[in-house]
């Protein structure tokens, strides 16, 4: 694979991640949303906008999508895309790290089971599946490439 | 006496903590099948969606924007994926993103099914495999708590 495909896969993945890892990392540092009654649904969404790091996050969010379209445009995608599924073991590493949850090896043998699933899963797909980075969005330019897929 | 008291307290807040953990796996359950069902279902109908339109850059942007809102699925999976968002923003506000993470991945796992069962695809061997690893790894993931930054001392 050429250089700017890697460069991709890896903005993807650690874009991906971090936006999650800034997610949860604002969600978690303003307390547990408890109240779900429908007349308080509007409190609940201002108190989610209203926090700097999930805004961030949701940034890191639209970039990594971003990056992907332009692999898209260029990568191997029977290889490529798959590869995007290791954000599932970079999350991980984030929520160890950055967050310092408790990830015990069950854990972890569960996030390896699952990034091998889905690497099968998104390689045979040929209907609208999630990538790596689980945008809703990316499920609409997916299955048109994978249509006419395996070029390895 | 004093011992005996202590100890009748000790049982009654470790019942209380055994209440909220239970209500809080109950609470965490509920949220993760309302994030995967929006998720999988959201993401098929806004591929279903913009399968039907027109190239973007063939058609005037005013025209596309009305083709975009008349679509009977792209609006109502959109709705979809903000219920997934809000769910899985919620879920972060008392679970770990380690935990969360790989449970939203069963995802594809009801993706496979509806594509089998729904959209009568026939689903390749793999990708049925790859079910199955998705499958053991959420189970392994489920046996453990679901917040462990709470056990800190």
């Amino acid at each position: 694979m050429r250089m700017v495909t890697w460069l991709l896969i890896v903005m993807i993945v650690v874009l991906g991640s971090a936006g999650d890892v800034l997610c949860a990392k604002g969600m978690a540092s303003g307390g547990e949303i408890s109240n779900f009654a429908p007349s308080h649904l509007g409190g609940v969404i201002r108190s989610i906008v209203e926090r700097r790091l999930v805004i961030l996050g949701w940034v890191c969010d639209a970039l990594s999508f971003f990056s992907l379209l332009a692999l898209l445009s260029i990568a191997q995608l029977s290889i490529a895309v798959p590869a995007t599924a290791l954000s599932f073991v970079v999350d991980t590493l984030g929520a160890r790290f950055f967050l310092h949850e408790h990830v015990h090896w069950k854990r972890w043998l569960g996030v390896l089971l699952v990034t091998a699933g889905v690497i099968l899963t998104v390689r045979s797909g040929t209907t609208p599946q999630l990538t790596g980075a689980r945008g809703p969005s990316a499920a609409a330019v997916q299955p048109h490439h994978y249509e006419t897929g395996n070029h390895n | 006496m004093r011992q005996a008291l202590s100890a009748s307290g000790k049982l009654f807040t470790s019942k209380r903590v055994v209440e909220t953990r239970s209500r809080s796996q109950w609470k965490t359950a509920i949220f993760l099948v309302v994030a995967v069902i929006a998720n999988s279902f959201g993401n098929l109908l806004l591929a279903i969606g913009m399968d039907g339109m027109p190239s973007f850059a063939d058609t005037p942007f005013p025209h596309y924007v009305y083709l975009l809102v008349a679509n009977p699925y792209v609006i109502p999976g959109t709705v979809l994926s903000a219920i997934y968002m809000l769910a899985q923003l919620s879920l972060f506000s008392w679970a770990d993103l380690s935990f969360v993470a790989p449970m939203i991945a069963s995802s594809y796992v009801v993706t496979a099914l509806l594509s089998e069962f729904v959209l009568g695809e026939r689903v390749e061997l793999e990708r049925w495999l790859g079910v199955l690893l998705i499958c053991m790894g959420v189970a392994f993931v489920m046996r453990t708590p679901c917040d462990t930054k709470a056990e800190e001392p």
